[in-house]
């Protein structure tokens, strides 16, 4: 059995020191070794993107990343989302507007339009679509998907005009 | 394929950290990309927005964004997918790749590259390094058509077109496949007709039934030869049309 | 009925509870549950669909880095003895009025004897990570003699099959039949009639979260909790006390948050019961967790009928008899017995008067996964017979295919209406109420319009392009029984505590139930406390499948809530010294009516319920302020709905693009709008997968070639239009709030809704799509067929 390899690595702002087996998945590492359970398995071959998260501000699949991989980076998860228990607009627009029924691709399709977003702040009902084709959601049938994250653009844009 | 433990290696070297394999540039007329360069990172250049449009549109048909967020130029071209878009690209832009080794680099270019399913001319102990592709002329046209069932699948058929026309003439025709076959590989007789014939419906019609003719397509549970062979057919059609309306 | 105006929350696109710990990421998922020295079980699944267990090595394995056990079947069996399973039973009305024979090939714990298809598990690892369990697997050795598979279910059928389970002798498990009339003497008195077969193929649920079991044993109570990604906790749990020999008092099983079920989490498999007996063996807590891989191979599959039919019409397009004789691939076992298979029988009909009526099935094992119910459950294979019927007779005498449905419906005026066989309930089918032909008229309308579809379609065939119209009608029995039950419990701090059986998976039980209590006790729905699947909760429940627990879970509060009030309201007056007659509930209180200020908050009225000194109950009132009650429905309520859609078909390349879709549905008196609207667009996308992407293939030895979901393709954002709803609702009549079942609906339209389009799209071709899923290839090939046809018109087909 190989020698666990030591990482270092920021998630949601926290800084961690562990060590693991060089074949740990990232996403079983967040889960089991830093106890995040928001970030979900729902295939672990790469197709269903449950396990999305942020590497270094880019939206990736954890599950067929090794978690070595990760040492040095800086990772967001769904529960870096809220600041203070306040919901980010993302999730608040999802709230209004049932962008979720399980919640189980829920933080996938999150951090796929957050990253979304980032590149695209404003986005058509068609662009929403082909990014979170990325994200298999079984419940909703995507509708209400899409209307969560064009209103979460809108506000999203309007309060970064306001701040500048 | 470790999660599926099909393979189960003993030791895996990660390239990850090796910053100065992920570049683009421009030298002498030659797109020159770090095998280490992201998809995403090439999707979003405008080096290649620019100088290698054909690539800039088949970037887009690869899976989603958090794949390309990972998955790099490199490690798709040497993985060889039989339905990838990249080896498709290298082949119809004539592309080379510097493979590097214990016994120093090479040059490989693309027809010799592609040898079979998920098989390259790569010895064991070589590593790509570096993807040239030459600046497509301003005046090329091109087109990548792909069909696949659904948005980001890998091609069940793909083709990827390039023309260039002085006049009525074609001057030069590249076409390359990928999913019809178990290696992307370049339609060299449909090639040949146009550079013949020239862009007109009949000779695109007369190329594209030679590009059916000619490819020993995969059989499999999501499509038959048959269905590949057709495809192949229709979409060289389609792209060939597409590619010569550009200017 | 609940009285009008007293409504406040029902109705009302209420948010949703459930949302603030899903999206901080701290829902609990059977996956995220972490105990103390807990271990980690992987299976060993068979690598071939059919053969006999030599025998079995575990010694390497059992040596492995941090492994606790290794079970074979074969010592399993030492261990635990065979405990017959309880199907879902069928009540005394249906068995003895329906024809039927059912066998029942039990699923053995781990297989001992013989595997009987890929993915069977015959062995189980027990250690300290789900990594070394996994190594420790890849260690387990077998041997096998291999048998042949039986993939097709009519060659299962044919003298000299293999056959799956020996003990039978034959692969025809069960057989059931339906009639009505004289359908034989209606079809030779017919003007016209046609034959064909349709094949609804094999597919499944696919929720994202796998399931999963996590089990603890309590060595100081001898007892046993086992959590479950289930959508039936009472039955998991009345099986695991049976296979256990422990009392059910002493187990409890609980699903906590679970990641879409669908149905094929709907019964109790395996892994329930073997988990928690490693936990008991091993005395610490056992976690297993499918992986997608595992889920694609184990966990139940659906549909997979192969229907031949013979119909007779006349010449306006009336089906005057209806001949349906069906076969049901059932894969190597069947957990549900004739569930789903009786579903297709019974709603064949459909919204359609039919007088004379014959419906057949045999149900036939084969080697690939067990199946069950999955969203729908048999109603989407009988929707594609009859409407793609629909559809053949309007081509065969040139009428459109909506005119022949509308005269065929049954109309508003008609209802109530026998359809004149049973449901599976053992009860008659007698549509409830509803109004067919609106629905159809609303569907076209959503589309644009047949009148405006037929100038657009002419004019693109002109152009080259190929657009098709297709409609699909169903009519669905939802809030099936036997039962199910709600306990109302009022606390001293005035909340309502509402506990019952059913299991949620996304549904958003939490905020209609509270919806529903708050206007049952005129209080804010914050002040409701919901409590579900746990079997702690309440000692009896039925859970959720069927597009059942909306309909009876309300009643059942109803009910409980209406006894409750009674016991309220004597204890109130007490209070109050005035009589029970003179009170209503009004905002959290037991109000005198007509007298603001002369009130008692329901909280106190909680505290004098209590038993003690100075209790403030009067005489003959005892103690407590709770009820329960199990509600048992009378029968099925009928929601039904069109779907309609148009489609353009790229006959080079055989793709297909839904351009529009609209679902005019009923589903009575909606209690959440918003999540309504949520189920009919999810089952919808989820039929629309099945119709055009998703389906299993096996191969000739019964190997399973879509193993992952690169092979096994789920609809994504891209491959789906924007759904267009629109409402129609008839009040049920047969609960206190009208409400009819709708988890379903959408998923059962879908896939003939495609075909009809998509036929309707290459009827220049004369291509008929009867089989599902349509797949692109099948277009090529009917183009080129009909092509090679034109040329040749000679040549019989």
């Amino acid at each position: 059995m190989p020698e666990p390899i030591p990482i270092r690595l920021t998630v949601n702002g926290e800084r961690f020191e562990k060590r693991c087996e060089p074949r740990k998945l990232l996403v079983d590492f967040l889960r089991e070794d830093l106890s995040l359970t928001g970030t979900h398995v729902g295939c672990e071959h790469g197709v269903c993107g449950a396990c999305t998260i942020l590497f270094n501000g880019e939206a990736v699949r954890s599950c067929i990343m090794l978690a070595v991989q990760a040492d040095g980076a800086e990772l967001c998860t769904i529960e870096g989302l809220a600041r203070n228990g306040e919901f980010h607009p993302l999730q608040q627009a999802f709230h209004e507007n049932h962008g979720l029924q399980c919640g189980f691709c829920t933080p996938g399709m999150l951090m796929v339009a957050l990253d979304f977003l980032r590149l695209n702040p404003s986005p058509t009902e068609q662009e929403i679509r082909e990014a979170i084709s990325a994200v298999l959601c079984r419940c909703t049938g995507y509708r209400d998907i899409v209307r969560s994250i064009a209103a979460a653009a809108d506000k999203m844009r309007m309060s970064s005009a306001v701040t500048g | 394929m470790m999660n599926f433990r099909i393979v189960s290696p003993a030791a895996i070297i990660d390239l990850n950290r090796i910053p100065d394999l992920a570049y683009i540039r421009t030298e002498s007329g030659v797109v020159r990309i770090g095998a280490m360069t992201r998809q995403r990172t090439v999707e979003f250049s405008p080096i290649v927005a620019e100088q290698l449009p054909l690539l800039a549109e088949a970037v887009k048909h690869i899976a989603h964004l958090p794949i390309r967020s990972r998955g790099t130029i490199g490690g798709s071209i040497a993985h060889a997918d039989p339905a990838a878009e990249l080896p498709m690209v290298l082949q119809a832009l004539e592309g080379e790749v510097v493979a590097r080794g214990p016994a120093g680099e090479r040059l490989i270019k693309a027809a010799d590259l592609f040898k079979g399913l998920l098989a390259t001319s790569l010895a064991d102990d070589e590593l790509i390094v570096e993807v040239r592709l030459a600046l497509m002329p301003g005046r090329a046209g091109f087109a990548v058509e792909e069909f696949a069932r659904r948005r980001g699948d890998f091609a069940i058929a793909a083709v990827a077109a390039v023309v260039e026309r002085a006049g009525e003439r074609c001057t030069k025709a590249r076409l390359a496949t990928a999913g019809v076959e178990p290696a992307s590989a370049r339609l060299t007789a449909a090639e040949e007709i146009l550079e013949r014939n020239g862009l007109g419906d009949s000779a695109i019609e007369e190329a594209a039934a030679t590009a059916a003719q000619m490819v020993s397509p995969l059989c499999d549970h999501q499509a038959s030869a048959e269905y590949r062979r057709h495809l192949t057919r229709v979409l060289t059609e389609r792209a060939l049309r597409r590619a010569r309306s550009v200017h | 009925m609940a009285e009008p105006g007293t409504m406040r929350h029902i109705g009302h696109s209420m948010l949703r509870r459930e949302d603030r710990r899903l999206l901080l990421g701290k829902g609990q998922y059977v996956g995220d549950l972490e105990l103390p020295r807990m271990l980690h079980a992987a299976f060993v699944r068979s690598p071939v669909a059919h053969a006999r267990i030599r025998s079995i090595d575990l010694v390497r394995a059992s040596a492995a880095p941090g492994v606790a056990l290794v079970l074979s079947g074969i010592s399993l069996a030492q261990l635990l003895p065979n405990v017959p399973d309880h199907q879902v039973s069928l009540p005394g009305k249906w068995r003895t009025a329906v024809r039927h024979r059912i066998l029942n090939p039990q699923q053995a714990l781990l297989a001992a004897d013989k595997v009987r298809h890929v993915g069977e598990a015959f062995a189980v690892v027990v250690a300290e990570s789900r990594y070394a369990a996994e190594d420790a697997a890849m260690l387990v050795g077998a041997e096998f003699d291999p048998l042949p598979a039986v993939v097709d279910p009519k060659e299962g059928l044919r003298p000299g099959a293999p056959i799956v389970h020996e003990q039978f002798g034959t692969n025809l498990i069960s057989e059931l039949a339906a009639a009505k009339g004289d359908v034989r003497g209606a079809l030779r008195g017919a003007p016209h009639r046609l034959q064909r077969r349709f094949h609804h193929h094999r597919y499944a649920a696919l929720p994202i979260e796998c399931r999963g079991v996590v089990s603890a044993y309590d060595a100081r109570t001898q007892s046993l909790t086992s959590w479950s990604a289930t959508q039936v906790v009472h039955w998991v749990r009345r099986e695991i006390a049976a296979t256990l020999g422990m009392t059910e008092a002493r187990v409890r099983c609980v699903a906590p948050d679970v990641g879409g079920g669908f149905g094929v989490k709907g019964h109790v498999y395996p892994e329930d019961l073997l988990i928690p007996f490693l936990a008991r063996r091993l005395e610490r807590p056992v976690k297993w967790i499918e992986d997608r891989h595992e889920h694609l191979m184990c966990s139940c599959h659906s549909r997979d009928q192969i229907h031949d039919v013979e119909i007779g019409f006349d010449d306006d397009g009336r089906i005057l008899a209806f001949h349906d004789r069906f076969l049901v691939d059932c894969g190597a076992f069947n957990p549900i017995g004739s569930g789903a298979v009786y579903n297709t029988i019974a709603h064949l009909a459909g919204p359609y008067r039919i007088d004379h009526f014959a419906a057949e099935a045999k149900i036939v094992v084969t080697n690939k996964v067990p199946n069950a119910p999955y969203r729908g459950a048999g109603r989407p294979e009988a929707a594609l017979v009859t409407e793609r019927a629909m559809d053949l007779i309007a081509r065969h005498l040139r009428l459109e295919p909506a005119e022949v449905r509308r005269r065929n419906m049954i109309r508003p005026e008609e209802m109530p209406y026998s359809v004149g066989i049973l449901y599976r309930d053992g009860e008659p089918i007698v549509y409830d109420g509803g109004d067919y032909p609106a629905a159809l008229k609303k569907a076209l309308a959503a589309v644009g319009g047949l009148a405006a579809f037929r100038c657009r379609q002419s004019e693109a065939r002109r152009e080259g392009r190929h657009l098709g119209l297709g409609i699909g009608c169903y009519t669905e029995g939802t809030g099936a029984g036997p039962f199910e039950g709600a306990t109302v419990r009022i606390e001293p701090s005035g909340k309502i505590l509402v506990a019952s059986g059913a299991c949620p998976q996304g549904q958003g039980m939490e905020t209609i139930f509270a919806q529903i209590a708050a206007d049952a006790w005129s209080v804010d729905p914050e002040d409701v406390v919901i409590s579900l699947a746990d079997t702690a909760a309440i000692p009896m429940g039925f859970g959720t499948v069927a597009s059942r627990s909306t309909v009876t879970l309300s009643a059942a509060i109803h009910h409980a809530s209406e006894r409750l009030r009674k016991k309220t309201f004597d204890i109130a007056a007490n209070l109050l010294e005035c009589g029970p007659e003179d009170l209503e509930l009004r905002h959290g209180t037991v109000s005198v009516i007509g007298v603001p200020g002369m009130a008692v908050p329901l909280g106190k009225v909680a505290q004098a319920a209590r038993p003690g000194w100075d209790h403030g109950r009067p005489p003959g009132v005892e103690a407590g302020l709770e009820e329960t009650y199990y509600w048992e429905p009378p029968t099925v309520t009928w929601s039904y709905a069109v779907h309609a859609a148009v489609v353009e078909v790229d006959i080079a390349t055989g793709g297909v693009k839904i351009e529009r879709y609209a679902v005019a549905h009923d589903c009575g008196v909606v209690v959440n709008p918003m999540l309504v609207e949520g189920q009919i667009i999810g089952g919808t996308v989820q039929g629309i997968g099945g119709a055009l992407l998703e389906r299993f293939v096996y191969d000739a030895e019964g190997q399973l070639l879509t193993g992952s979901l690169m092979d096994y393709m789920m609809p994504t954002a891209s491959d789906v239009p924007d759904i267009t709803l629109v409402h129609q609702s008839s009040p049920s009549p047969l609960n206190p709030l009208g409400v009819k079942g709708l988890g379903e609906g959408g998923a059962i339209a879908p896939p003939v809704v495609i075909a009809n389009a998509v036929t309707d799209a290459l009827a220049p071709f004369q291509a008929e799509f009867n089989h599902t899923p349509v797949m692109p290839e099948q277009i090529v090939t009917a183009v080129r067929v009909s092509a090679a046809r034109a040329q040749h018109p000679g040549v019989q087909r």
